[in-house]
């Protein structure tokens, strides 16, 4: 049975082809326009390059914001699940799954099949997310992709104490103009962003082993401040943005998905 | 009348602020008085004996914007108390001639006083409802002190509160609240032919009208909604527990259901439900009350309870209406809410009944993130 995922992100869509014998295909396109239709072309062109038909799919599932508005799919699945399942297929002892995206950070408590068994969200504050992350770069004009590597090589001189991400940003300018360096004010940024995300899993429990999924874990500096605050490994997937298309293949896969 | 026609009245009748409601009866009650009461329990009897009409004061919903209350209160205080002192400042209670409060938090304990000095005019009682469940004297405490709360009603407009008819009024409200236990019952059999926002319209409205008129519509109500054509749904049956004071936004009801959830019960609007069965017809009618304030008591987190666990009343409410699950609505900043949350939780856990909480406040315009959740509680019960 090959099976579909398609995750609708705030900027971008992510498609999954899971075969039966459990290889991936999988690509990730920037949104522009209506999201149905740039839904549908990303699936159309994903199919093109692994050389698949439409017909050979034998069930689509949408999760993410707009998984709604995703009229190819037979059914869709809430972006909690969908991440949990992913991040454990790929991590069978997964029992913690934080999925920090772009504009929300989700943390998950799973059992030994990958069952969702809690969960929190927070999905209104940009502090930590992967917007908040975007801007810093622009403000520091550092690539986004350079972001966590340049952050590891700081000194640990930057300390920022606002909660929210627009004072957080007047603290940077601030830091800016003291003359603190890039690698500095990054360090601090991203040891921020992971004091907001270990707080939100702490109110859920974190049990071992903890997976961090969504487009934020591929920022090594993120992952590290982590692993620090929460004084415990953290594995991050090869590929950490497809956790949710990943996890919505997984449970088209399974006969109680018909809607 | 169509069901559809009925639940469309009740919606335009509680849709109409309290003020209008008031001066609307007023104009075919020439002379007469009206009294709102804040939630969560109030005697409605008392009031209605008295002649005049009770309503529910239930602060502002989402249609009044706060430009004098915030200046009254802390930040950490909850929406109904500043939105129920700013339809005041407002005058959108206007025509409403008294207010009773009670002792159900320190929130609405002070109320009461804030209320009088910021409206020195009106008439304003604070009852004060017993805590105690289980001393021999507390019944007569509670009949004492809704005599008081008759007196002050006699003294301040010159209307008594005879036996006779308080006696009636009890008759009457049993009636009304007879008739609303039979639209929760025919919920819990039928939810897919009266949503909760559809049942919740009819028990609003049944807080604008005299419980005489409320208690003839609910009766076609009652007659016509079975004959309703709706088929049953693949959904997770819940019990809403935490609104019993702070209402919630209608889109917040709406956004439950829509997101996969059968509501079978809930504790919206329980004062006026108050009781688990008829307030007893025979003897003193104020000793009856007070009686029924203390052993006929719906199970709440504004009334102590000594007698047994508080999450007891809501497991028994869970196995009654074969819900598979609560969901924990408490009012942003709600003391009583929250600090019952972590009992009847802990109860919860112990009798392996799942359950969710989502805050909300009663200005909560934007549900996307309530949406999220609560369709991922019922996909992780239904599918996961």
């Amino acid at each position: 049975m090959v099976t579909a995922g398609i995750d609708i992100g705030h900027e971008s869509v992510t498609v999954v082809i899971l075969h039966e014998d459990g290889t991936l295909g999988h690509a990730t396109f920037v949104i522009s326009g209506e999201v149905g239709a740039a839904a549908k072309l990303a699936f159309e062109q994903t199919l093109d390059r692994l050389g698949l038909e439409r017909a050979g799919i034998h069930r689509i599932f949408a999760t993410g914001i707009g998984r709604e508005n995703v009229a190819l799919a037979d059914g869709h699945r809430t972006p909690m699940l969908s991440h949990t399942r992913g991040a454990h297929w790929w991590l069978p002892g997964a029992r913690t799954v934080i999925d920090v995206g772009a504009e929300g950070t989700r943390v998950m408590r799973c059992d030994a099949h990958g069952t969702l068994t809690n969960f929190a969200l927070n999905d209104k504050c940009a502090a930590g997310s992967g917007v908040f992350l975007e801007t810093v770069a622009g403000m520091l004009d550092v690539p986004l992709a350079d972001m966590g590597a340049l952050s590891l090589r700081g000194s640990r001189r930057v300390v920022l104490t606002s909660t929210c991400a627009v004072f957080a940003e007047s603290e940077i300018v601030a830091e800016i103009h003291r003359g603190s360096s890039r690698a500095d004010i990054l360090q601090g940024v991203h040891e921020s962003v992971a004091t907001k995300i270990a707080a939100m899993s702490r109110r859920v429990g974190i049990e071992a082993d903890l997976v961090l999924t969504g487009g934020v874990a591929r920022n090594v500096g993120v992952a590290q401040a982590l692993r620090e605050q929460l004084q415990m490994d953290v594995a991050v997937p090869e590929h950490p943005e497809i956790a949710g298309a990943l996890g919505a293949a997984l449970l088209a896969r399974e006969p109680a998905g018909a809607a | 009348m169509t069901p559809d026609q009925i639940l469309e009245h009740c919606r335009d009748l509680s849709s109409q602020p309290l003020g209008a409601v008031a001066e609307r009866w007023k104009a075919t009650h020439p002379g007469g008085r009206v009294v709102a009461a804040y939630p969560v329990w109030a005697p409605a009897e008392i009031i209605h004996a008295a002649g005049m009409l009770p309503l529910a004061l239930l602060g502002g919903g989402t249609s009044v914007e706060l430009t004098h209350a915030d200046a009254r209160f802390q930040s950490f205080v909850c929406s109904v108390a500043k939105s129920s002192l700013e339809l005041g400042f407002q005058g959108i209670v206007k025509g409403v001639d008294g207010f009773v409060f009670s002792n159900i938090c320190d929130v609405a304990r002070n109320l009461s006083s804030i209320w009088k000095r910021n409206f020195p005019d009106a008439f304003v009682d604070y009852l004060h409802l017993p805590q105690n469940s289980t001393s021999p004297g507390v019944p007569v405490y509670a009949a004492n002190e809704l005599r008081r709360l008759a007196a002050g009603f006699e003294q301040a407009f010159g209307l008594k509160v005879t036996e006779p008819a308080l006696a009636k009024s009890i008759e009457i409200y049993n009636a009304l609240r007879a008739r609303l236990r039979a639209l929760y019952a025919f919920r819990i059999a039928e939810p897919q032919k009266l949503s909760t926002t559809d049942l919740y319209a009819a028990l609003r409205a049944a807080t604008c009208v005299p419980p005489e008129e409320a208690i003839g519509w609910l009766d076609a109500l009652l007659a016509a909604l079975p004959l309703r054509d709706a088929r049953p749904r693949d959904r997770l049956r819940v019990v809403v527990e935490g609104a019993f004071c702070e209402q919630p936004p209608l889109g917040l009801l709406e956004v439950l259901e829509e997101a996969g959830c059968y509501v079978v019960e809930d504790d919206l609007l329980l004062g006026w439900r108050w009781f688990t069965s008829d307030v007893a017809t025979d003897g003193e009618p104020f000793e009856r009350l007070g009686a029924a304030y203390v052993n006929q008591a719906v199970p709440s987190s504004t009334r102590h309870e000594g007698r047994e666990h508080r999450s007891a009343g809501l497991i028994e409410k869970v196995r009654r209406s074969k819900a598979q699950a609560v969901i924990f609505t408490p009012a942003k900043f709600c003391e009583p809410a929250l600090f019952d949350y972590v009992l009847m939780k802990q109860g919860l856990e112990r009798a392996g009944i799942p359950h969710m909480i989502v805050e909300f406040e009663e200005k909560m315009w934007t549900f996307e993130r309530t949406r999220n959740e609560i369709e991922t509680f019922v996909e992780s019960m239904l599918f996961d």
